[in-house]
């Protein structure tokens, strides 16, 4: 079910009205979410409920006999069984065709090598496995937030609702339990900010249906053959598609946190402006935010982040950004962009303290902006075609083809359509407006709210989905 | 006491006035756009396109004669909005990337019918998309649609805004003495003879002459005159596949009992792509048809 779908607004109405409703019983506001979360969920596909269970089930229960158990050995036993059980699931469900075609060679054929090709990918399953990690890693680690755990119908309860609770199941933000757990309480219909959500719902929405589904359209060029098409419209297609996966993601994320909202819970921020990142490391900490302070937490951190000294720091920065790239599809070309990330993390490093990086002239800090955005661009590349030769013909064919004439349409439109992107970011950097400013600020939001009506693109799932 | 959705005060102040305003924007483009009809329709992406031509069609009057067919056809209008080589007479309504075949679920659908079609035959081997015809007749947008005219897809803001660029990028390029050359294909030595017939292929075309059969016999009977049409290619792009579909074309539809213009008789043509006809043949084309409407329905 799509955010910007028909079904999805019935049921998010619905839901809302059922969760405010005068009932007085203990958990009717609990049981009201998990029940739209999983209708939401199963919509089209209800088998995929069960996998979802198995793993709200193992980390639940792994949870509370953490959280309860006093030895150490044995609570190290247990969550490493439920960690291992949600990395098998990923590992299975995910990377099967991975697998198959890594074992068994390219065309993946042979009775292991079908079965493991049979396996269908269950949408959200790398974001709510991650959630389980989180929760039983933080319990692990006796995190404050996580001490007080009741009885296990309520631990449980509250564990279902974390993993499937509808605005972030299938596309984040990582909530860590620690942030979310704690939230589940009785909601008031009076305590809604409405500022809030409004807002956030509109510029996500903006951002999705408007700029995104329409780049969409035009970035489809991408894919098949550019043999015949100009230098300059193949350069202008990749800056397109950085704006068009930005405003994909980043309004999913708006839209998840607006809905979220309503129903009283404050999800994670997601995206901070991350075009105006001035290096690689500060891209990665305006981008994805909760995957990469996830992937800090539970995975860098306890490697040996940077208490090892600067060789097995980059080994570590190296292996967190392979399984990241990995985390996002079960294709090599993934992880060697997650490679291609860890490179210039590691590369950048010693020049962040060189004169060129520390100046603050304007001139110095547009430069360092345009670097960071034209490789991170770049490295898309591998994100938007389907394979290495792909990728390869695509930068041959911008290298060799200056003399076509590009069309002049597709240009002014992705001009046009990357415009509130490149807006999004440096209205950011305009001093904030004075409290007297609310009815610019109301027009402002409500062009917004009108171009979604009449300028929408094709509806299309978002990107990040299929992850 | 919980606070509730029936006892609290449904919205706050400010999205309220976000609401209102939106409302006030939507209304005030509407009419708008009623008022001015702007024409810079746009054509970035084919899909789209198709569109737009088809709710241009459904919405505005119907002329004398209607060509449907695919992006071969198209071409004969090569710019919509800055010039159509068929005239006022012939209503383009070629989908790109489809065949005739959803061009004439739309005529049919539409009350008012044309008095004369022509049927572009040169991509029967596609598969028949049913559901576009189907899609932009949906209701209750079928029916709203031509007294809103702000919320066509022919008429978004952001793409009117790039019809005016591109119209005016075009004048200054023009000014300028720039433009794109016109490209004549020539076929590159030893093309390869191209895919060989398969059972999807006959399946598909199978089916489409048995819809167009169907088609035909109602236009017949309704008093339409159908005209089927080839546009000429190259003969170096030519595959099994084609020519296979023509010799099913012509033996279905035979020329002795279906009324046919083959335009390979008409004329020298020149392709860009071994395909698509370039600019000046697709003028050329056009007078052709243009010149057999005036001939064969004189006013």
């Amino acid at each position: 079910m799509n955010f910007n779908s028909l079904p999805f607004v019935v049921l998010t109405i619905g839901t809302l009205v059922a969760y405010y409703a005068p009932i007085k019983a203990a958990h009717w506001q609990i049981g009201v979410l998990l029940l739209a979360s999983l209708v939401f969920y199963g919509w089209t596909q209800p088998w995929l409920l069960s996998l979802l269970m198995f793993c709200a089930a193992v980390t639940s229960l792994a949870s509370f006999a953490v959280a309860r158990e006093e030895r150490a050995g044995r609570r190290r036993l247990i969550a490493a069984a439920a960690i291992g059980a949600m990395l098998l699931v990923l590992g299975v469900f995910k990377y099967d065709r991975l697998i198959a075609e890594t074992v068994f060679g390219a065309r993946a054929t042979g009775d292991p090598a079908h079965w493991l090709l049979m396996i269908p990918l269950p949408i959200g399953i790398s974001f709510y496995t991650f959630h389980g990690i989180s929760l039983v890693a933080d319990t692990f680690s006796g995190r404050p937030e996580l001490r007080r755990i009741g009885s296990l119908r309520e631990h449980a309860a509250g564990t279902l609702l974390y993993l499937v609770f509808f605005p972030q199941l299938i596309a984040g933000p990582i909530m860590k339990a620690r942030d979310f757990l704690p939230q589940i309480a009785r909601k008031r219909f009076s305590d809604i900010d409405w500022n809030a959500a409004t807002r956030a719902l509109i510029v996500g929405y903006f951002l999705k249906m408007v700029v995104a589904d329409n780049l969409a359209t035009l970035t489809g060029a991408m894919i098949g053959d550019v043999s015949a098409t100009a230098s300059i419209t193949l350069l202008t297609l990749v800056v397109a598609y950085s704006c068009q996966i930005f405003a994909d993601f980043a309004g999913y994320s708006l839209i998840a946190i607006g809905i979220a909202r309503l129903f009283g819970y404050a999800l994670m921020t997601n995206f901070n402006f991350p075009y105006l990142a001035q290096s690689f490391a500060e891209f990665w900490h305006r981008w994805h935010i909760s995957l990469s302070t996830w992937l800090r937490d539970y995975l860098y951190i306890p490697l040996g982040g940077n208490r090892h000294g600067p060789m097995r720091r980059s080994l570590n920065i190296m292996i967190v950004m392979l399984l990241g790239g990995l985390w996002h599809g079960a294709e090599w070309s993934y992880a060697v962009w997650g490679a291609v990330h860890g490179l210039a993390l590691v590369v950048e490093r010693p020049f962040l303290r060189m004169r060129y990086h520390l100046s603050q002239a304007p001139a110095m800090r547009v430069a360092r902006t345009a670097v960071i955005f034209a490789g991170v661009s770049a490295a898309w590349l591998l994100f938007r075609l389907p394979n290495f030769q792909s990728v390869v013909a695509y930068v041959a064919a911008i290298g060799r083809n200056w003399r076509i004439f590009p069309g002049v349409e597709t240009m002014i439109a992705i001009m046009v359509y990357s415009l509130p992107v490149a807006i999004y970011h440096l209205i950011q950097l305009a001093p904030a407006p004075a409290e007297t400013a609310e009815p610019r600020r109301t027009w402002t939001y409500a062009t917004l709210a009108a171009a979604i009506c009449l300028n929408s693109g094709v509806p299309g799932a978002f990107i990040y989905f299929q992850f | 006491v919980p606070s509730s959705i029936f006892s609290s005060k449904l919205l706050a102040a400010w999205p309220s006035r976000v609401a209102l305003t939106t409302a006030a924007i939507l209304i005030t483009y509407n009419l708008a756009v009623a008022l001015v009809k702007p024409d810079a329709v746009l054509f970035y992406d084919s899909g789209l396109r198709n569109v737009i031509v088809a709710e241009h069609y459904l919405d505005g009057a119907t002329p004398h004669a209607v060509l449907t067919g695919s992006s071969m056809g198209f071409r004969l209008a090569a710019d919509f909005t800055e010039g159509d080589y068929l005239g006022p007479e012939i209503f383009n309504l070629s989908l790109a990337g489809k065949t005739a075949l959803p061009g004439l679920d739309l005529i049919l659908a539409k009350p008012k019918r044309p008095r004369i079609v022509f049927v572009e035959m040169n991509t029967m081997e596609r598969s028949y998309d049913g559901s576009f015809a189907a899609d932009r007749l949906r209701e209750p947008w079928n029916a709203l649609r031509p007294y809103l005219p702000g919320f066509r897809l022919e008429n978004r803001p952001l793409d009117l805004a790039i019809g005016l660029a591109r119209k005016a990028l075009k004048s200054v390029l023009a000014r300028a003495g720039i433009a794109a050359s016109e490209r004549t294909y020539s076929a590159p030595a030893g093309l390869p003879e191209g895919p060989p017939i398969n059972d999807r292929l006959r399946a598909a075309i199978a089916e489409n002459t048995q819809v167009l059969e169907r088609r035909i016999a109602e236009f017949r009977s309704a008093g339409i005159r159908v005209v089927l049409l080839r546009l000429p290619t190259d003969p170096a792009a030519e595959t099994p596949a084609t020519r296979f579909m023509w010799e099913t074309c012509y033996s279905r539809f035979a020329p002795s009992r279906y009324e046919w213009i083959d335009l390979r008789s008409t004329g020298s043509y020149q392709t860009d792509d071994g395909i698509h006809l370039n600019r000046s043949s697709a003028r050329l084309a056009a007078s052709v048809l243009r010149a057999w409407v005036e001939r064969e329905m004189p006013n």
